[in-house]
């Protein structure tokens, strides 16, 4: 049976996913593609593979949310990622949105996916906000690290969460991430930054 | 935590329905305080979002040094125990610096992986484009992830097989060269020159076959194959031979 990468990438399964990344990453239909829009756009800000890897986190936030719902283009919906982002010449720090809610009929190529994706200007308020939250983000515990994005990304139960964080039990996992979730809160309550402008985050 | 904690994260997460969505919206419209409270859930997702394609980056960047099979099976966070702590890590350090200089002096100039080694990446350098079939298998050998590599060859279809038999053959045999299992090689190697692509694909496959024999310590095959090498007009690895043994 076909592996399937979507389903992989969707689910919380590390193994299946770091395969399912691992296929997109080491496909070299995929980079071939990719460094043919380079040469063509001639992108010299960033190098193929970075492109692929930008694109695949990209995707992997776009899937998370849900806005891609085809289920058999993923490589087309790949590829117009990275289009977008080379032709485009973007800086890593902008955000990637869809128009709307894309389906298989929606990604006959890349260059379609590419037209159907917003690459949103981040204004300055918010690239400064950004800056500020990947500052405070470095004074987190290690584990409060860990915790914290097991809890927004993954989905996972707190006894699932406990041994990776290395707590003992359920319990514990929800206070480690109860605690970390105020550490965050604190520092971002004491950030001028952030309370001036975290209003502009939409 | 604030008082709608439960609530606002349902609403940013959109597991509201569309009803109480609207509802929501309109209670944060009248009440500046959970509007507030919302602008800073966003930051704590922003900060959470960050983490995690940090982590999402280290482990992309891990997966295309070690890809497919060979990718980590534990989960992306792993435990992680500081690398001082770690006696493994101590001693295999400590072992492979000794290790290094026990070897340095031991080890000959030429041997036949070197050779192999450095002519496989002097034949690749120029060879053909690679048929996209085949791309898979030699991004692992290029990853040196040799066993994957032969699954991945050993996976295509018999059509496959038959329209590329000498570069799988081929391939399969510098894989087995690589693992150490030179009878293998060997094998592989033999029954691509039964019946070769062409001219440049059978001299390249007897040079890695005399490089197999050498590795063997075969001495008659590998004296054999270098005369025939040798007695060849033209072979592109004449002097490569010449200079062996």
């Amino acid at each position: 049976m076909q592996f399937d990468i979507k389903s992989a990438i969707l689910s919380g399964d590390p193994a299946a996913r770091n395969k399912a990344y691992s296929l997109l990453l080491n496909d070299a239909m995929i980079l071939n593609k990719i460094k043919s829009w380079a040469n063509t756009y001639r992108l010299t800000s960033m190098e193929p593979d970075d492109v692929l890897q930008e694109a695949i986190i990209k995707m992997d936030g776009l899937l998370l949310d849900g806005v891609f719902q085809g289920k058999s283009k993923l490589t087309t919906f790949l590829l117009g990622i990275a289009f977008n982002i080379i032709r485009d010449t973007t800086g890593l720090k902008k955000r990637l949105q869809l128009k709307g809610v894309l389906s298989d009929n929606d990604c006959p190529d890349p260059e379609t996916v590419a037209d159907q994706l917003l690459l949103i200007e981040e204004n300055a308020q918010q690239m400064e906000l950004q800056a500020e939250v990947e500052r405070l983000t470095q004074q987190l515990r290690r584990e409060c690290q860990d915790a914290l994005q097991l809890q927004y990304r993954e989905n996972k139960s707190m006894k699932e969460i406990a041994p990776i964080v290395n707590v003992k039990n359920s319990d514990q996992a929800k206070k480690l991430l109860s605690v970390c979730r105020q550490q965050l809160r604190t520092l971002c309550e004491k950030s001028p930054i952030v309370q001036r402008l975290k209003h502009y985050l939409q | 935590m604030t008082e709608h904690f439960e609530q606002i994260e349902a609403y940013l997460y959109g597991r509201l329905n569309q009803e109480a969505a609207t509802a929501f919206e309109q209670a944060m419209a009248n009440d500046p305080a959970l509007a507030d409270a919302v602008a800073q859930h966003r930051v704590e997702h922003l900060a959470m979002r960050h983490l995690y394609e940090q982590d999402l980056r280290r482990t992309l960047k891990t997966l295309k040094e070690k890809p497919m099979d060979a990718a980590p099976t534990e989960p992306v966070l792993a435990k992680r125990i500081p690398i001082w702590q770690n006696n493994k890590v101590r001693l295999a350090a400590a072992a492979s610096v000794a290790l290094l200089i026990a070897v340095w002096g031991i080890i000959p100039k030429n041997t036949p992986q070197k050779m192999f080694e450095d002519t496989v990446v002097s034949v690749r350098s120029v060879s053909r484009d690679i048929p996209p079939v085949l791309a898979p298998a030699y991004n692992y050998m290029a990853q040196k992830d040799y066993q994957a590599a032969l699954a991945a060859l050993n996976d295509l279809d018999a059509e496959t097989q038959t329209d590329y038999a000498w570069d799988i053959g081929n391939r399969r045999g510098e894989c087995y060269f690589h693992l150490k299992n030179y009878q293998q090689a060997a094998l592989q190697f033999e029954t691509v020159l039964q019946n070769p692509a062409d001219r440049t694909a059978s001299q390249t496959t007897e040079w890695n076959l005399l490089m197999t024999y050498w590795a063997t310590k075969d001495k008659e095959k590998a004296q054999q194959l270098r005369a025939q090498i040798l007695s060849t007009s033209g072979h592109r690895f004449k002097d490569k031979a010449a200079k062996l043994f």
